[in-house]
């Protein structure tokens, strides 16, 4: 399963582009590292590969990704502010992954299958949030919301996470737990498009790399080829 | 320089105290006649006191029924603006959708409480549940606009990633949209029963049940020591309330 982006442009002001021309495949079953300066345009590909955004020119293609004809939940967010509900607990913001498949009216009298109920259970489990299932997200650390959106992603069933800015705002050893996280599901077949600016975290965490530069991809290898001084040398 | 500076506020509070003056005078304010009648007021003032305890009893009770009519208006309200200022929302809709039920609450609003209320006298009838109606609808049109300016603040983010993991409107409106802004609904609620407790108070003039039509009859039969009681009344109510609920707004509102 894959998403790709096929020449893809695009720009929010008429004249001023962000993104020219970029190819790039985000693979299920491994770990895509996007690396850029801040502005670079990391955030509105991920949008773009998510399909918030629409290209300009070129075209976004989810391969093994759609289910009669519509872009299946095989997709996964997680904004740079994380994109958790903070007035749900951990157990309820786990279960909005499992939303998609329910029929409308379950959905509003919020009715989830026990299947699914255990699901998100085992997630959080998973995810070290067992102790805190019925604990409203506001009252989380940064590291522990994280998990959360983790394991929405997980009961939602995707095969592609696109997490944004992942670990930017953690301290360094929580950030090195959850990029540990994401090495492990990453066996499971599920694939992360992860951006930071933080260009150590490649070697031991990513699969390839993807460094955004003027608009274009500057560089685009497996990590076990690419050297720290190499991605600077583009960065 | 310095001279200059100090004309400016002088000079608009001339023009205004002289706005001020010219009204009164057109009003008739300077009249003879009225000026003859200022003895009544003093007439009036004497009437008025001490208040006559002996309708209290009746006063309490029509004082709840406004009290009442305020809490079942705004329930109503709540239950219906909810929905309506989700349509209304720039979060969950797009403009065709989203501008029709804003005019419609802008519209709605245009029209003052005491006005609904008569239009409800006349379709259902006197008594309190044209008060109820009347506040009710009153109350759509404004809490509607406040709580879909809260909806449109929520966080983008969250919504698209809520929206990507599968979510229809309406389980985003349920799982996010509300969540989110539930202290700030409560808050909004509790306020505008107060309003309404307020504003409830009149709706007897127009037939519409409460202490108002008390207000009414004691004006008319010129008895003006019922009237004072009957505005303590009121006037204790609205104190309790208010004070009541800003304590209680005060919980849910972020620290
Ligand atoms: N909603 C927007 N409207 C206009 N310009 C935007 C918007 N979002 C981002 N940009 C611009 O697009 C460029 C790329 O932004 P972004 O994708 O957020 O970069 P990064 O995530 O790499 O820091 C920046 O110059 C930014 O100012
Ligand atoms: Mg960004």
């Amino acid at each position: 399963m894959r998403i790709s982006l096929r020449d893809v442009s695009f720009a929010y002001r008429p004249g001023r582009p962000v993104l020219s021309s970029v190819s790039l495949d985000i693979e299920s079953g491994e770990v895509l590292m996007v690396l850029g300066r801040s502005g670079a345009g990391k955030t509105t590909l991920l949008k773009l590969a998510a399909g918030l955004l629409k290209p300009q020119s070129g075209s976004v293609v989810y391969e093994g990704l759609q289910v009669d004809g519509r872009r299946s939940r095989a997709i996964a967010y997680v904004p740079q502010a994380i994109g958790i509900v903070e007035n749900l607990t951990v157990l309820e913001n786990a279960l909005l992954g499992a939303l998609g498949g329910l029929s409308l009216f379950s959905q509003v009298v919020g009715s989830f299958p026990r299947e699914a109920v255990s699901r998100a259970k085992d997630a959080c489990e998973l995810l070290g949030l067992g102790d805190y299932v019925n604990v409203k997200a506001k009252e989380l650390s940064g590291g522990q919301k994280q998990r959360v959106a983790i394991a929405r992603a997980l009961v939602q069933g995707a095969k592609i996470v696109l997490a944004d800015e992942f670990v930017s705002q953690l301290d360094p050893l929580t950030s090195l737990e959850v990029l540990e996280l994401t090495r492990d599901l990453r066996t499971q077949g599920i694939g992360f498009a992860i951006t930071t600016h933080d260009v150590h975290l490649v070697p031991k965490f990513g699969d390839k790399v993807a460094v955004i530069r003027d608009g274009r991809i500057a560089l685009h290898k497996d990590a076990s080829n690419a050297s720290v001084e190499e991605v600077l040398s583009v960065f | 320089m310095r001279a200059l500076r100090w004309a400016g506020p002088n000079a608009n509070l001339l023009i205004l105290l002289g706005v001020a003056l010219v009204l009164l005078w057109h009003f008739g304010a300077f009249s003879p006649r009225t000026i003859s009648k200022l003895p009544n007021l003093c007439v009036f003032l004497a009437n008025a006191f001490p208040p006559d305890p002996e309708p209290i009893p009746v006063l309490l009770g029509s004082m709840l029924e406004t009290v009442l009519i305020a809490l079942a208006g705004t329930t109503l309200a709540v239950l219906v603006s909810v929905p309506l200022a989700s349509l209304s929302s720039r979060s969950l809709f797009t403009a065709p959708v989203t501008s029709f039920f804003r005019f419609l609450l802008s519209v709605i609003r245009t029209i003052p409480a005491i006005l609904w209320a008569l239009l409800f006298v006349i379709t259902v009838g006197f008594g309190p549940l044209a008060g109820v109606l009347g506040t009710a609808v009153y109350s759509i049109g404004y809490l509607g606009k406040l709580l879909y300016e809260a909806f449109d603040a929520v966080d983008r983010d969250v919504l698209d990633s809520v929206r990507i993991s599968g979510a229809g409107k309406l389980a985003l409106m349920r799982y996010v949209v509300i969540p989110e802004s539930a202290n700030y609904i409560i808050s909004q609620a509790i306020f505008m029963f107060e309003y309404n407790v307020r504003a409830s108070t009149i709706l007897g003039l127009v037939g519409a049940g409460g202490i108002g039509f008390y207000i009414l009859s004691y004006v008319q039969v010129l008895d003006y020591r019922s009237l004072t009681t009957a505005l303590l009344v009121v006037l204790a109510f609205v104190v309790a309330i208010d004070v009541a609920s800003s304590r209680l707004r005060s919980k849910f509102l972020p620290s």
